[in-house]
């Protein structure tokens, strides 16, 4: 699959740009649900999704397939969308994603999953941001150490211990059942329902 | 729910090989939390939408200079100039799969924006609007000198002939000597000038573009049904020597009493339910006289009232699963009864009363009226009153929609001198005003807002665009008071575009010299030849 990706990387920047529709097909709804994850509102992820694909079309010409793989590039730049759009907002905030927030009230946020947000939000809100963003990638995108390690700019093996010092602390604090909810919405991510 | 829940208690125990002695109370709350789980599905639309702003934007983005291909290098040094002339070849046909992933089968209502005239013209390569019109002007400027022919290759009905002798005029004169904007008179018994007037209230629009939308065709569905016809295995052929299929059309039968035939076109996102002709009764079939065939025939006294029609059909739709909440509320269609009202009463014993009749479900969008010309457009469902089922349905679509921003007409004097010359689609002709000639009025009122749905060609698709264009619908205020005269509604597109070269109504020639000046085109206060 990486190998067929690189090839049409070469072509689009070699000048067939139209290939990108490809590349388009394969990310885009796991890159949606990746940023919805983040913001919990259907109008801003398409918003933040339209604007990533719109910086990797633009910046195509410029990537390299010797630095890293096209996956973890462009989580990246989802990533980095995602945390420009709250910055924006609450520029004097240190706010990656919605569940910075401390209500998540004040920003818009999908009226269904409001109880869904105050739940994992007592989870997820006990961790900084870059611990934070190592268990969604994990657990809800589905990445592989190596590809996180590429998205956060940390080695594979800081990775692996995040995720093994997240998973102990849920368990010394019996949070099993919150703990599960990530796992549910992780199914779900993958068009489970 | 089985199969989230394994994949959900492998994954956990990967992670922790210990939860697995906390299986039972691990099973009791995943089962729990799935009947709560939000899902999440991304709108099709909104996919759609974006790759065509992708494709767009690609179209925009530079060639890299690495890609141009060495044999065009045309270096040119001189010495005092220095200049390097490259020859790119910089077409790069856009071949995106079009309908790969676009829409979802169902009549859940979606808009999705997108640019200003993303459609691009809506009247150029349209079987409606553009082509009509030239057509039915034949002695238009443009059309002079040009005979039967028209810009699009659509013949005109009638050939035109030199206005020589009959003191009119007033067309310039073409090349092959057609000067008169007239053509020869049918030779119908009696002639009739409509002469539209307008008798509702002053209004006024807004100048700002107002949305056309397209209906959004083809379907994921197609493809994962063609995954299908590999598994088939049929010795007439190898279906798997095919690529990239995609299910055009797919239909099947109920093999039982009263039992329907279904027709499914993914790519159109259309389906058809007609009965299974096979299956149901027909009373004629071992007739042999006519007193067989009378005895089954329909009366008056046997046609149930509307109320009960509907409810047939409404229960139809309900044992169906089809939603009726994006339709208005229903009515029967007894278009009948206008023709039935204007026969004599000996005709009237004679009648053959309908033993079927369509129920209308009107499609509302934007909370606003569908027309496909001057009828509600909409799902229509057939009632069978022998046997007070329903026997087919038509218009049953997918209901995704995008949406494109045009320049609006904003001239209001301007839309009710189009209404007054009959509007879009008009064909009643203007004749010479003489005695064999009847003059009647046609009072229209004041319009409602609502969209015309046309079909719009598209040479570079294998199906046409439906598109639905803001238009005011001027209701025909006396229609049941005129002989021979069905139009309901006056229809004038709101859209700019719509109202370039409609060039007014036909005007027809007179038998002999006119005993009147040339008829001025409908609306107009000066006569043509004052102009």
């Amino acid at each position: 699959m990486i190998a067929d990706e690189n090839t049409i990387i070469a072509a689009c920047q070699a000048g067939q740009m139209e290939r990108f529709g490809e590349l388009y097909e394969r990310y885009v709804d796991k890159l949606y649900r990746f940023i919805y994850y983040k913001t919990m509102h259907r109008e801003t992820a398409e918003d933040l999704t339209s604007q990533t694909f719109m910086k990797a079309l633009e910046g195509l010409p410029r990537f390299d397939v010797k630095q890293g793989n096209f996956s973890a590039w462009l989580y990246r730049i989802a990533r980095n969308t995602v945390i420009d759009h709250y910055r924006t907002r609450r520029p004097m905030v240190a706010i990656e994603d919605v569940w910075d927030l401390s209500d998540g009230a004040d920003m818009a946020v999908d009226l269904a999953n409001r109880e869904l947000l105050g739940q994992v939000k007592v989870l997820l809100g006990k961790f900084k941001p870059q611990q934070r963003e190592i268990i969604m990638l994990k657990i809800w995108g589905g990445l592989d150490y190596t590809e996180i390690a590429q998205i956060t700019g940390m080695t594979e093996g800081n990775v692996r211990m995040v995720v093994s010092r997240v998973l102990r602390r849920l368990r010394r604090e019996k949070t099993l059942y919150l703990f599960l909810l990530t796992f549910i919405i992780h199914n779900f991510s993958l068009g489970n329902s | 729910m089985a199969q989230p829940m394994d994949k959900i208690l492998s994954e956990l125990y990967r992670l922790d090989p210990s939860l697995r002695a906390r299986e039972g109370e691990l099973v009791k709350l995943l089962a729990a939390m799935l009947r709560r789980s939000p899902s999440l599905t991304i709108n099709q639309a909104f996919v759609s939408q974006l790759k065509r702003q992708l494709e767009s934007r690609a179209r925009e983005l530079p060639v890299p200079a690495s890609s141009a291909p060495a044999i065009l290098w045309h270096p040119w040094l001189t010495a005092g100039v220095g200049i390097v002339v490259i020859l790119l070849v910089t077409a790069v046909p856009l071949l995106w799969q079009e309908g790969s992933k676009p829409v979802k089968f169902s009549s859940a209502v979606t808009i999705s924006n997108l640019e200003q005239q993303a459609f691009g013209s809506l009247s150029g390569q349209s079987g409606d609007a553009q082509s009509l019109s030239k057509t039915m002007n034949v002695g238009s400027p443009e059309m002079a000198g040009q005979g039967a022919d028209s810009a699009t290759g659509v013949s005109a009905p009638v050939m035109s002939a030199p206005s020589v002798g009959f003191g009119g005029g007033g067309a310039a004169a073409g090349s092959a000597g057609f000067t008169d904007k007239m053509i020869v008179p049918p030779g119908y018994p009696e002639v009739v000038n409509y002469n539209f007037t307008y008798v509702g209230d002053e209004f006024t629009l807004a100048a700002s573009p107002l949305a056309v939308l397209r209906r959004v065709k083809g379907s994921a569905l197609a493809a994962q049904l063609a995954a299908s016809v590999y598994n088939l295995n049929f010795d007439l052929m190898n279906f798997r020597s095919l690529n990239n299929l995609e299910v055009a059309n797919l239909g099947f039968n109920e093999d039982k009493d009263f039992g329907y035939s279904v027709n499914i076109s993914p790519l159109e996102g259309v389906v058809s339910i007609n009965k299974n002709w096979a299956k149901w009764p027909n009373p004629w079939q071992n007739c042999q006289t006519d007193d067989c065939y009378q005895q089954y025939r329909f009366k008056a006294t046997d046609l149930p009232a509307d109320d009960a029609i509907i409810t047939v059909a409404d229960q139809f739709l309900a044992d169906k699963g089809i939603d009726r909440t994006i339709y208005a509320e229903p009515t029967v269609n007894n278009d009948w009864r206008v023709y039935y009202d204007m026969l004599t009463a000996a005709e009237k014993i004679n009648y053959y009363f309908p033993d079927t009749l369509q129920v209308l479900y009107p499609l509302q969008l934007n909370d606003q009226p569908v027309y496909e010309s001057s009828q509600r457009f909409g799902l229509l469902v057939t009632v069978d009153l022998r046997e007070m089922r329903v026997s087919d349905v038509y218009n049953l679509q997918t209901q995704q929609y995008e949406s494109s921003d045009y320049p609006v007409l904003t001239d209001t004097a301007a839309i009710i001198k189009q209404a007054k010359q009959g509007g879009y689609q008009s064909y009643y002709p203007v004749y010479f005003k003489d005695n064999s000639v009847k003059e009647v009025t046609v009072s229209l009122g004041t319009p409602v807002r609502g969209y015309l749905k046309i079909w719009q060609y598209r040479p570079d698709k294998q199906y046409g665009d439906e598109l639905f264009v803001p238009a005011l619908f001027f209701p025909v205020l006396n229609q049941t008071e005129l002989k021979n005269f069905y139009t309901t509604q006056v229809i004038v597109p709101l859209i700019e575009e719509f109202s370039q070269d409609q060039g007014g109504p036909i005007r027809i020639m007179p038998w002999g010299e006119p005993t009147e000046a040339e008829p001025a085109v409908p609306g107009d206060d000066v006569p043509v030849g004052n102009q």
